[in-house]
Order: C-alpha cells, then structure tokens, then sequence
C-alpha cells in the first residue's frame, strides 16, 4: 500500500484549526450567553488547549497515517478510517465516471482528490484524497484509458 | 417516421380528471362555509355545483392544453394551463412503458401510461388517460427505439397464483403495521360519541359477568382476538388487492408481470438490467414450504434502484425455471457456513447499550425489575439470527442469507458486483472480525448480501475473490 503525499497532513491541520476555531467562537458565544462565570474559566481554558492540541496535533498524525491506497492493475484499494478502518476495492471497469478535485486548502498545497462513482449504493463514491495534482491527473488517465479498452 | 401533429388525451380523460379532482375540491367546502354564518342546506348546494363547475372547467383547461406527440426519437409532451411546460423524454432513456388502469379506467376502457426513464421523481411520463389502441402504439413506437425492450406475449405464464393462492399467502402476510392502523380506527369509534360506548357498556353490564375481575379479562381478551382478526382481513384484503391474477410471462427481452384486482398494473423486467436475485421466505412460511423470488434491477444510467417481485408466494418447482430463466443458480441449503460465533460478543456489547436506554426505570423502580429482561432476550434474538447468518461461494455466485424473521436468501452474481468494502469497527478488530459490504448496482440503501461480523481471514480471502470476479478475472 501507498501512503498519501506528506503535505495532506498539513491540509488535515488547516482544517484541524478551523474546526478548533469554530469550537472557540461556540465557547465565546456561551460564555457571553451564560453571563461571566469566573470560576469555569480555568477549566473552560484547559479544554479549549487541550482539543486545540488533539484537533491540530494527534489527529491529523493519525488520519494521515490511516489513508493508503494501491493502484492496480485493474483495480484500486482505498483504506481510511482511525476508529472504524475500512479498506474498499473499486474494480476499473466498475467507473462510471470520475473527478480530480481540488478544495481552496488542498489547492494552496498543490493537492488533489481522486473521486470514482460506481453504480452501486454503498460504496458508490470512493474518494482517494491527498495526492500530488500531477499524480491525480495520472491516475485519472489511466483509468479512462482502462474503461475505454474496456468499452472496445 | 414522419413527424405527426400533438395530440390529446382520450376525452374520457375529461371523466377520470373530473372524478379525481374531486374529492379534493370536496374538502375545500367546510372551509369556505366557515366564511359564512349560516348554513342552511341551498346555500351548501349552490356552493357545491359551483366547486364542481369550477371543477369541471379546470379539468377541460388542462385537457385542451395537453398534448403528447411522438417524435424522431422522443416523445414530446407539452402541459399546463398557464405556465407551459414542454418535456422531452429520448426514446432511449425509457427504461419502460406500463400501463396501469384502476376501476374507473376500465369501466371507460382508458389505461394510465407510464414513461419510466429511472431518474429521479416518480412522475416523469405520465399519460393519463389513452385509449388501448393508443396506449399499445405509444409501447411499440418506444420500444422499436430500444434494443431490449420486452413486449407480453400470448404464452403460457410462467408463474401464476391462482385465487386460494393469494389469499393463502394474504394470511401470511398479516402484520403488526395494519394493528396500528386499525387502533387509530378503534380510536374514531370512541369518537362516535358517547352513545356508541354507553350501548356497548349497557349491553356488557346485562350480561352476567358484569362486575368482576373476570369481566376486565373478558373483555381484554376479546379486544385481542378482535384486533389480531381485523389484522388478518386486513393482509388478506391488501394482499389482495395488489397480487390478484399474478401471472409473470416470459417475452422477447425479459419478462413481463400483471398483477391487481382494481389497478391492474403491468411491468416488464428486462433480463440485462437483473444484478441479482432475492429469495424470501418467513419463519413460518418456510416451515410451510412457500417462498417468493424477486430480482434486483438497474435502469439504464445506472442510478434508480429496483427490487421487482418475479413470485411473491412460490413452491421450490416453479421458482427452479424462472431462477434458470435469470441464470441464477438455485441455492441448495447445505454447504453454507455461518459466521463466527464471536461476532455474538460485540453484538451483546452493543445492545447492553439498547438494554440500558429501555431497562434504565427499573434502576429507579424495582416493580420494573422485568425492564432488565430486555438484554437477555435481545441478545438471545441475536444469537438466533448469528446462526442464520450464512455464506457459501459457489463457482460464479456468491450466496447470502440473513434474517430470522423475514428470511432472505441473496444470490449474488460475482460479476454483477460493483465494489468490496472491508470494515473493522474497533471491537471488531479486537475480536478478529470484519463487515463485509458487498455493493451491487441499484442496491436499495438499507440490506443487502452483506457480511456482518465475518472472521477476519475468510473476510480476506472473500473480498480477493469477489473483486477477482468483480473485475472480471475469475
């Protein structure tokens, strides 16, 4: 199995401080609302440093590590998932079409998502995040070219 | 093929759409007399014919405006009777023309068809109401443009229930869904009033049982086999209503069913679009030895899913020619394996979780103390369903059975198999088990041939195989 390029770890992180910033905003609006409690302040402060820290430092480390993928032959094998791991086979010639993706974070960092639709309902989307643009765009290629071999 | 002139609907449509507004527009009628003050009998009269015209002339609008039309390749379909919509449906997306006629359709001799393209939204060619001769040119026109059509054709049925069929299988098919439907109608005789429950009090205190605990009992009991009897008519009339004549005909492309005793409904299934087959059965029914078959279909973009009933209440012989006719495999029952017993493990885990959510008063209240029994019976219901939990790998197929109560019996083609996805929850792991999803096109979103709770290695060697065959190398 493969792992992801190094950089996704630093988008997960962005992301990581986003979702901690939102947290904040929540903390201040129910402070606000709840009138100044003084005596909550130093444990609301403790949570806030110590979900800072699992949000932009472990959990990031740990997702990262979780993702792999192997590009087949004919098939690709997607694992993600820290708690539940789950591991997906996608046959080539199961695509019904497919995406490179880019979000504004993945984008500053010069990444790429690789999605494949199938028919099916389950597993219908598999997406394979935190690749190198270049690598993507490749992959996306060679699956086109694997079902238009297919399809002739 | 010429281009022709649009045309309109059968003017029986004129009736039907008259007819089936009406009910409606009837509801509207206490709320526009709460306006006025007084209610004598001519001003509700009046009212009435009024809605009834207005009524009337709504349904004539919408029939002078609406016009279908069979192009090249599409058909055309052109309504409103303000804003205009005009709809085109390509020859080949129709995935399938139904007709459908309900009681008051027949009595004029007009049938509903149905354009089905498979995507989203239910209505998208509905032409209601056409004479038979038109209904059956629309059919053939669409289906000279697709390569897979099916068309009925005057050959002995290949599966029919005969009247005692269906109402047998009608007294299987009693459920708790019609009990609770049926309370909400005991509901409405206490809101008969008053006079109804005192006639029924006075009958009961004439009789000698009246005051005595034996009384209460009495008349639990008979509230029961009351209830439990309506539930059985009521499977008996629903079942009924929609399997009467169930007759499943082989034709061209696939195969063709009707069904119903007032809305005949006719669909075809055609063999290319089948991803697999289901076979159903029941705790009692099996004992009985009765089964129904169904097969999943897909429309041609692949996106609408389908479970079409091929033989709802079957014996094991003739359900053998229409699994031949699906090239599906009949599932003998020996050589399946269940899965591990392990897996009972985090599954006990699990409802301990249940448990504690229903049992939680009786923490509080020792009189609950039976709340407590919730685990040990649900983890018994469990059990039984671990040991039901089956698989056999078979040459090309993958068999999967599941279901204590409603047993179903997944034959799945390995070829028809979309994706392979292994799971391991945290408990799982630890255990050394893994869910097994097995993704097929047109799959409904909840069941499926899934592997709960399989062991680790056959899990593997399982998901290598059946990607082998999903990518076509086996």
């Amino acid at each position: 199995m493969t792992p992801l390029d190094p950089a996704y770890v630093k988008v997960l992180r962005v992301r990581g401080v986003l979702s901690w910033l939102l947290l904040l905003a929540l903390a201040i609006v129910g402070v606000v609302a709840s009138g100044p409690g003084l005596a909550a302040l130093p444990g609301a402060l403790t949570a806030l440093i110590l979900s800072g820290a699992v949000l932009t430092l472990v959990l990031p480390q740990r997702r990262y590590r979780a993702w792999a993928f192997d590009f087949g032959e004919d098939e690709l094998h997607v694992s993600r998932g820290v708690m539940t791991q789950v591991h997906t086979i996608v046959p080539f010639r199961r695509v019904q079409h497919l995406d490179v993706a880019q979000g504004p974070i993945e984008r500053r960092y010069g990444l790429a998502q690789l999605v494949l639709h199938t028919a099916g309902t389950h597993g219908a989307i598999v997406t394979l995040p935190g690749l190198d643009l270049a690598a993507a765009t490749a992959m996306r290629d060679a699956i086109r070219g694997h079902i238009r071999e297919e399809a002739s | 093929m010429s281009e022709e002139p649009g045309r309109r609907l059968h003017p029986a449509t004129l009736v039907t759409g008259f007819l089936g507004a009406l009910p409606q527009t009837i509801l509207a009628i206490p709320g526009v007399l709460a306006f006025g003050r007084d209610f004598n009998l001519s001003r509700i009269l009046y009212l009435a014919a009024g809605i009834a015209a207005l009524t009337a002339l709504l349904s004539l609008l919408r029939w002078l405006r609406f016009t279908y039309r069979l192009g090249e390749d599409a058909l055309l379909i052109e309504s409103g009777v303000l804003g205009r919509r005009r709809r085109v449906i390509p020859f080949d997306r129709i995935q399938d023309v139904s007709l459908e006629a309900g009681p008051l359709h027949r009595l004029l001799g007009v049938v509903r068809v149905k354009v089905e393209t498979g995507g989203g939204g239910g209505d998208e060619g509905v032409l209601d109401s056409l004479g038979r001769g038109e209904a059956q040119r629309i059919r053939a026109v669409v289906r000279g443009g697709g390569e897979e059509q099916v068309e009925a054709q005057d050959t002995l049925p290949l599966f029919h229930m005969t009247l005692r069929r269906v109402l047998l299988f009608g007294l299987y098919n009693f459920s708790l869904v019609y009990l609770a439907a049926i309370a909400g109608l005991g509901r409405f005789f206490d809101d008969l009033g008053p006079g109804a429950r005192a006639w029924l009090e006075r009958k009961f205190d004439e009789s000698a049982l009246a005051g005595t605990d034996f009384a209460d009992g009495a008349i639990v009991a008979a509230t029961i086999v009351v209830v439990l009897l309506l539930g059985v008519v009521a499977g008996v009339v629903r079942t009924l209503l929609r399997e009467y004549r169930f007759t499943l005909k082989e034709s061209a492309g696939g195969l063709v069913r009707s069904r119903g005793l007032l809305t005949l409904s006719q669909a075809a299934v055609p063999l290319r679009r089948v991803q697999l087959g289901v076979i159903d059965t029941g705790w009692i029914r099996e004992r009985r030895r009765w089964w129904g078959l169904s097969a999943q279909t897909v429309s041609a973009e692949g996106g609408k899913a389908g479970n079409q009933v091929l033989a709802p209440f079957a014996r094991e012989h003739e359900l053998a020619p229409l699994l031949a006719i699906l090239k599906l495999p009949p599932p003998s029952p020996s050589g399946f394996t269940a899965v591990p017993k392990r897996g009972l493990a985090r599954s006990g885990v699990h409802l301990a979780a249940v448990a504690l959510l229903v049992a939680g008063p009786a923490l509080v209240e020792p009189r609950l103390w039976f709340a407590l029994l919730v685990w040990p019976a649900l983890l018994g219901f469990a059990a039984l369903q671990r040991r039901r939990h089956r698989w056999r790998l078979d040459g090309g197929h993958l068999f999967v059975r599941r279901g204590l109560l409603t047993r179903l019996t997944y034959i799945v083609p390995l070829a028809k198999i979309q994706t392979v996805t292994l799971s391991r929850a945290p408990l799982q792991r630890w255990l050394g088990l893994a869910t097994l999803i097995v993704d097929t096109a047109g799959a409904s979103a909840i069941g499926g041939p899934h592997l709960r709770n399989l062991g680790l290695e056959d899990a593997r060697a399982l998901a290598t195989v059946l990607s082998d065959g999903a990518a076509g190398r086996g």
